[in-house]
């Protein structure tokens, strides 16, 4: 039996979120039967860590603070083991700009895009630039800001009127934006899940839109008006692909334990790279818990390969 | 909905089309004095009408009036409830607003047959509502002068009310209008159409600054370049750091998206009085069909 600290909540604009899947997690390890301290993490989080002396951490915090890197720097500092990736992985993959840097290099398809500092906007007239940018991407264009989870602050520009509002929301969740081009198509996520073998991509996850020919792109994301299919009903050659480019990414950032890739495949059958999540949601609608379901490992037996993933890093680690 | 309270006509004509569609409403509620988002007050001549309206269609009006003694200056006009004579209207009241809004204890006024299925339906819902605190309420008004005590309030809040619409004066652009109550607890405010109150929340958080935004008010995606601001719970002084805050981030998005089209500049106001009453709050009334819950909601994890 161990002593775990799920660490959840934070201030980040996905706390609700974290909540929903720390608590999940919580009853899972009590299954499991390990004694379980719920931390919400605040400005305490430190002197709690001291005092609870745990044996290890469950990572469920989303976006902001704990999937960038900043929890799990501390927790370094602690010399505490933990869940999922460590601190390089996730400062990588919370970034999309470097995300999508990393993959090009390594020959990862991903959407074209282009991105930008506000002070560029402001300090180097990088406004002028946007038409040549538009003319390069086609319309539609999705803005997106460099460093969000989930969809928050994503817009869809149809044509050139729409990009500078698309451009000013998405600045109010980061000082980075990127302009991508819109890859239309079919919305995949691949979940990877490492074991004995190594890492392993589960079944491929496809959220499709429940009214037909919708085009709004920001539904996409509203309750009620996705559905989820998995495994997604694809030819085998292109689920193959999807597993091979999600553990190709996941293998590029460094991710560590489990992670989730999104992907687009478009109407050639070309697949493309979105981005990565280090923590992807573990609510009982999320779509990791769903893939590894859909693989027969039960949400309390993914909790517990998760945890022993995390006891055998830091024991494989040097002192 | 405008400057004077809910638009009578558009409610006709809603009713029209709903008869049409063989739907009949159950009730049309409203908080005819100082709107909760908006601020603003109905007329009395479209309280007259509404009361008309509900009486030749024979159509019961919910009358929520938790603000309606919260009022600053001016004279209030008669309650919905007043003018009907208590046949076809219900009026709510609240302690909340008056004596403490942890109280949780309000009141209502209705036709004797309509009482009584409240009555039936406050029980089923909570075996009643705590006698306790009800007795003390009650102590309460009889012995003390609550009268003075909602003057004081009044004076309180009447204050910060000043306060937020002298800071927005001289912080909000000149492109931003705003409602300017006569009472109650809310400041209506509406933007360029660029700005997108939701991911303008997510910047003023990051300067500890927190508003409502407009979307929350509709249910068909409306209102998505506007915010309620609160002045009831914050003393003047932090009224005015919070609405500079607020304001400089507005003027922050309004100068990028001017060097991203060239075409708007922020211009700083110079003496402008916030603009009283003239804001249209919100486009006519229609009807929003809600949609129907289908089991569980799903949504990703997202993260």
């Amino acid at each position: 039996m161990s002593r775990v600290a799920v660490l959840k909540g934070g201030r980040s604009l996905e706390r609700q979120v974290s909540l929903r899947s720390g608590a999940r997690v919580e009853a899972a390890i009590k299954r499991l039967g390990h004694e379980v301290v719920p931390i919400d993490v605040g400005v305490d989080l430190i002197e709690r860590l001291r005092a609870e002396s745990p044996d290890v951490c469950f990572v469920a915090l989303h976006g902001r603070d704990g999937e960038d890197g900043t929890v799990q720097e501390l927790l370094e500092i602690l010399d505490l083991p933990y869940t999922g990736s460590g601190v390089p992985a996730c400062a990588r993959a919370m970034d999309k700009v470097l995300t999508k840097h990393m993959l090009l290099e390594a020959g990862v398809p991903t959407p074209e895009f282009f991105a930008f500092t506000q002070m560029a906007f402001r300090e180097l007239g990088a406004a002028e630039a946007l038409p040549i940018i538009e003319e390069r991407l086609d319309f539609p264009i999705v803005v997106k800001p460099s460093s969000q989870g989930s969809a928050l602050g994503i817009k869809f520009a149809r044509s050139a009127a729409d990009v500078p509002a698309a451009l000013v929301s998405a600045f109010s969740y980061d000082a980075r934006v990127l302009l991508e081009r819109h890859v239309k198509g079919r919305d995949l996520a691949v979940s990877v899940l490492d074991g004995d073998g190594g890492p392993r991509a589960l079944p491929v996850v496809e959220a499709v839109p429940r009214e037909e020919d919708f085009y709004d792109f920001e539904a996409r994301y509203e309750i009620g008006r996705t559905e989820f299919v998995c495994p997604a009903e694809l030819p085998g050659a292109v689920a193959e692909r999807a597993a091979e480019l999600a553990l190709a990414t996941y293998g590029i950032l460094g991710l560590h334990g489990f992670g989730r890739v999104d992907l687009m495949l478009d109407e050639a059958d070309e697949l493309y790279v979105l981005e990565a999540n280090p923590i992807p949601g573990l609510t009982d609608t999320s779509l990791l818990p769903m893939a590894a379901e859909a693989a027969d490992i039960g949400f309390d037996e993914l909790v517990g390969r998760i945890l022993e993933l995390a006891l055998a890093r830091a024991a494989a680690a040097p002192a | 909905m405008d400057a004077e309270g809910m638009r009578v006509d558009l409610l006709e004509d809603t009713l029209d089309r709903l008869e049409r569609d063989g739907r009949r409403p159950k009730f049309i509620y409203t908080v005819p004095s100082f709107q909760n988002p908006a601020g603003v007050t109905m007329s009395l001549a479209r309280r007259k009408r509404l009361v008309e309206v509900a009486a030749e269609r024979e159509l019961l009006v919910l009358e929520d009036n938790p603000y309606g003694l919260l009022r600053y200056e001016g004279e209030a006009p008669e309650p919905l409830y007043g003018l009907d004579g208590g046949v076809y209207v219900m009026y709510l009241g609240t302690f909340s607003k008056i004596l403490s809004p942890g109280i949780r204890l309000g009141w209502v006024v209705a036709p004797p047959p309509v009482l009584e299925k409240i009555n039936l339906g406050k029980q089923e819902a909570d075996l009643c509502t705590s006698t306790l605190s009800q007795l003390m309420v009650q102590a309460y008004f009889e012995l003390s002068d609550w009268r003075e005590y909602v003057r004081s309030l009044t004076a309180i809040y009447r204050g910060r009310r000043d306060a937020m619409l002298a800071a927005m004066a001289e912080h909000f652009p000149s492109q931003a209008e705003w409602t300017h109550p006569a009472g109650g607890l809310f400041i209506w405010a509406t933007l360029p159409d660029f700005i997108d109150t939701d991911d303008l929340l997510v910047r003023a958080l990051r300067d500890n600054v927190a508003f409502v935004p407009g979307s929350g008010a509709y249910l068909d995606g409306r209102g998505h370049n506007s915010m309620r601001l609160n002045f009831s719970g914050s003393d003047e002084e932090r009224i005015r750091e919070g609405v500079r805050r607020i304001g400089e981030a507005i003027r922050e998005q309004l100068e990028l998206y001017g060097t991203l089209t060239g075409e708007f500049k922020a211009v700083p106001v110079e003496g402008a009085e916030a603009d009283a009453g003239q804001t249209d709050p919100g486009a006519g009334a229609r009807v929003v069909e809600l949609r129907r819950r289908e089991g569980r909601p799903r949504r990703a994890g997202g993260a």
